[in-house]
């Protein structure tokens, strides 16, 4: 789906140096500080910024070419939607830019990650958090996005939304499509990538599964923790991310899978997130080693 | 709603939704008519083609569409404007040039609109008929508005905040005044011939018009390929 052959580029003050990387479809970790150039290879893979040399294909063509671009979704930290829009028209302008016609109401894709609060609101009126929030929604329920690059998932995002990420972005990989999540955060990247690439100074310096990854950065343990409801899991959820034994979690329905390297420490963080977000825990189980 | 109109539609939110933009339009208008109500109360001869030259063409018209380009590229550079419209799923490219073509319509219209109105009201009894000045002033304030959008447009282009635009008014102000070659290539010199003034090297009216549009063309074209080849920023 993704194809880079020997790409250079530059935006000061970022710089990317004869970088060759195949993407299919999967969730791809790319592990970087932002000065490593990664939010210019966002931009480059989202066909914003021309590169200097090398050759970047997405779906078998220019990243900038419209009908590739309407299959592009681009989520970088400071993203930005045409703000005099209310969160509804900004669906229905997308519907139609995408070419994604009898899709469901905007209402029920915000309702997927609960922030259908959010409908009539101008977007200038929301917080950075939320754009973000509507933004990854739309990418994420689009059906013709088949590229989604997202930079730091986890990061300024809507605490409605964040628990819900990494099995959203993994649903979204089952169907095709190919996405590149970059963070600086290993921690963050075991909770959704298949695999990573480390880019250092504008360079890939290593690449690997997240098999390898797990047994290199020893990530061990997994354990399921049942909450009453949905909005219980979110607010454990909100709470696990300030846990710093916690690798990744996973939330699906009422319950929560979180990964880490000590079981005990795991069940520890679970019990201080229960506590600070006011919620009970109905079942604890250890689970085995994650398994993707 | 039409793929043209999905493209267009944040920027017709942006110039119908913008306060600022509204207050900056209805402050130049109130200074063109003020100027049109008290050529007309003193009974100048020439009043609509003085209040057309120099105050109209001269000072309302770029500052009225640099405000409706300003708010139709919510006050940023032109790659916001591509940006936001690329996260959406538009080409850069288009989005440029359906932000442009969305500002230009809008510009061409309230900028005729006024031209139409300063000629109606400061009409003299040495202009001509009234029903001819005024569909000549519209028309001239039409294409001096899409000229002056697309001029705005690009200076947008330019700047990591998008300062050019502002520059490029300085540079109409600077370059278009002086009458020179140089005034050939902002439509400062145009309008004013257009308008009744003094041409700039001696061009006649139909070529000033002409240039008008090549100025518009021009710079539409040259920010398109700009955010085409990545190079907005």
């Amino acid at each position: 789906v993704i194809a880079v052959e020997h790409l250079s580029a530059a935006r000061k003050p970022e710089f990317l140096s004869r970088l060759s990387l195949n993407w299919g479809p999967g969730v791809h970790g790319v592990i970087a500080l932002p000065s490593d150039g990664v939010r210019l290879l966002s931009s480059v893979l989202a066909g914003l910024v021309r590169p200097a040399s090398g050759k970047v294909t997405v779906l078998g063509a220019s990243p900038s070419s419209p009908h590739v671009r309407r299959c592009i979704a681009a989520i970088p930290v400071d993203v930005s939607l045409p703000s005099r829009l209310n969160v509804e028209e900004i669906f229905r302008v997308a519907d139609v830019l995408r070419g994604d016609s009898a899709l469901r109401e905007p209402v029920e894709r915000l309702t997927t990650f609960g922030i259908e609060r959010l409908l009539r609101r101008s977007v200038r009126s929301l917080s950075r958090a939320e754009v973000r929030a509507v933004a990854i929604a739309e990418a994420l329920t689009a059906p013709s996005v088949k590229v989604l690059i997202v930079d730091d998932p986890l990061v300024h995002m809507e605490f409605r939304v964040v628990g819900a990420i990494p099995e959203a972005l993994r649903s979204k990989s089952r169907d095709g499509c190919a996405v590149v999540v970059t963070t600086a955060s290993l921690r963050d990247a075991t909770a959704f990538a298949d695999d990573f690439t480390f880019l250092r100074a504008g360079k890939v310096v290593d690449e690997m599964t997240s098999t390898s990854a797990a047994s290199t950065f020893g990530v061990h343990g997994e354990m399921m923790a049942v909450m009453r409801n949905e909005p219980d899991a979110r607010a454990l959820a909100t709470a696990l991310v300030s846990e710093p034994d916690v690798q990744g979690f996973d939330v699906k329905l009422s319950s929560i899978v979180v990964r880490g390297n000590d079981p005990i420490a795991l069940g520890r963080a679970l019990g201080h997130a229960a506590i600070e977000a006011n919620v009970d825990i109905v079942e604890l189980s250890a689970t085995p080693e994650a398994s993707r | 709603m039409t793929f043209a109109g999905a493209l267009t539609r944040p920027a017709m939110a942006a110039m119908s939704r913008s306060p600022r933009a509204w207050v900056a339009c209805l402050a130049w208008t109130a200074i063109a008519v003020a100027s049109a109500v008290v050529a007309h109360r003193d009974h100048w001869t020439h009043g609509a083609d003085l209040i057309l030259g120099n105050v109209y063409g001269a000072l309302v018209l770029p500052l009225v569409a640099y405000a409706i380009v300003g708010a139709a590229l919510e006050e940023g550079p032109m790659v916001g404007a591509a940006n936001r419209l690329a996260s959406l799923g538009a080409a850069p490219s288009r989005a440029v040039a359906a932000t442009l073509v969305a500002a230009g319509i809008v510009c061409a219209l309230v900028a005729a609109a006024m031209a139409a109105l300063v000629a109606v009201l400061a009409h003299g009894s040495a202009d001509p008929p009234v029903a001819r000045d005024m569909t000549t002033s519209a028309t001239v304030g039409a294409l001096g508005g899409l000229a002056y959008c697309a001029w705005f447009g690009l200076g947008a282009a330019f700047g990591r905040r998008g300062g050019g635009r502002w520059l490029f008014l300085l540079l109409d102000w600077a370059v278009g005044s002086s009458g020179g070659t140089l005034a050939l290539l902002s439509p400062r010199g145009h309008v004013r011939n257009l308008l009744g003034g003094a041409p700039p090297l001696t061009l006649s009216e139909r070529a000033s018009a002409g240039s008008l549009l090549a100025i518009a063309f021009a710079c539409l074209v040259f920010v398109t390929l700009r955010a085409r080849m990545g190079r907005l920023n």
